[in-house]
């Protein structure tokens, strides 16, 4: 099922990931969610500290 | 110049008629191909007159003052960066959903509500669907922060019809040199074209630059990139991201079948400093 057969479906959800040998991992098209498990992970990513929504209610793709 | 925005949706809906004629001779991007889009695909960008959307979402990976944003990326380019992390759908203006402006509005207005604080429109890229990314202008509201993420590539007269659409031009400045542009991206003529609209921009409203860095390309991409910036638009707002992963065709060039090296990455970054540049996190 694609929302071109139902149009008031909006688009899936995409986030994607690459894990490095080396620990990095690097994050494209990163969703509020994503980060939240993303710094559970590595509480010391800085770089994902600062993406993650403090508020209780983080806004969500509707 | 972006004086007000309070009359930008009524603008934004001329505007948006205005390209939808213009695709009868599509001159959008520098490429300048001036075929009939209406008529079907035929241009560089292979896209027709329909327009598709692969990604709409909020999003938190762009730049910290623009986070969360709602992200609407719409299907096909007219670049063909063979490391594009999106190259499936970049380079397919057929790949992902028909665009639905009305019901793309209502997401947006929703994202908004929640909390998103800014709208983002981008490809691929948006200037090959100029028409499209109008008339959603046209449906939001007035005071609504938007972003247009670009490649720098667009024409002038894509120029005119953008200007005052968007708060903000987030653009791409990808190569130092025409080789690498010509080699890793198939596009001719890349540093006069991107020069020229990142001058326009920075004179026409705010402007954020991007530069990915590439494993290899330090001494003839960045290098290059920075001491212009440096010396043309002091004080810009400059994002530099290390976050190169080799996607798509990448692997097709040596270089780039590998990510970007921390030493790599922090002498890019040393050369930002030594240059002044307003780096933005």
């Amino acid at each position: 099922m694609t929302t071109a057969d139902h149009p008031d479906i909006p688009p899936p959800l995409v986030t994607e990931l690459l894990l490095l040998p080396d620990g990095r991992i690097l994050a494209q098209n990163l969703t509020p969610v994503m980060a939240a498990i993303l710094l559970e992970l590595n509480p010391n990513e800085e770089a994902i500290r600062r993406r993650v929504i403090k508020p209780s209610n983080p806004p969500k793709t509707p | 110049m972006i004086a007000s925005m309070t009359n930008r949706p009524a603008r934004a809906r001329t505007n948006a008629a205005l390209a939808r004629s213009m695709l009868a001779e599509c001159r959008f991007c520098a490429h300048d191909c001036a075929v009939n889009r209406l008529a079907g695909p035929g241009g560089r960008c292979h896209a027709g007159a329909d327009t598709r959307c692969f990604c709409a979402q909020v999003e938190v990976t762009d730049e910290l003052e623009l986070i969360p944003t709602y992200a609407v990326a719409f299907s096909g380019c007219d670049l063909r960066c063979a490391f594009c992390i999106t190259g499936a759908e970049s380079w397919d203006a057929r790949a992902g959903e028909p665009f639905d402006a009305a019901k793309t509005a209502a997401r947006v207005v929703a994202a908004l509500e929640r909390g998103a604080r800014t709208v983002m429109v981008l490809g691929g890229e948006p200037t090959v669907h100029l028409h499209a990314a109008l008339e959603l202008v046209s449906l939001l509201p007035s005071d609504a922060r938007l972003v247009w993420k670009t490649n720098a590539h667009g024409s002038g007269q894509a120029r005119s019809l953008l200007d005052g659409m968007f708060d903000v031009w987030l653009a791409d400045y990808k190569f130092g040199n025409d080789h690498c542009a010509r080699n890793l991206a198939q596009i001719p003529d890349y540093t006069a074209v991107t020069r020229e609209n990142l001058c326009w921009a920075a004179s026409h409203g705010e402007l954020i630059v991007r530069h990915l860095l590439m494993p290899g390309h330090l001494e003839c991409c960045w290098k290059p990139v920075a001491n212009w910036l440096a010396a043309e638009l002091p004080g810009v707002k400059m994002n530099l991201r290390a976050g190169f992963w080799p996607a798509w065709q990448a692997r097709r060039h040596e270089e780039l079948r590998v990510p970007i090296r921390p030493d790599e990455s922090e002498a890019a970054f040393d050369l930002a400093r030594k240059l002044g540049l307003n780096l933005i996190p």
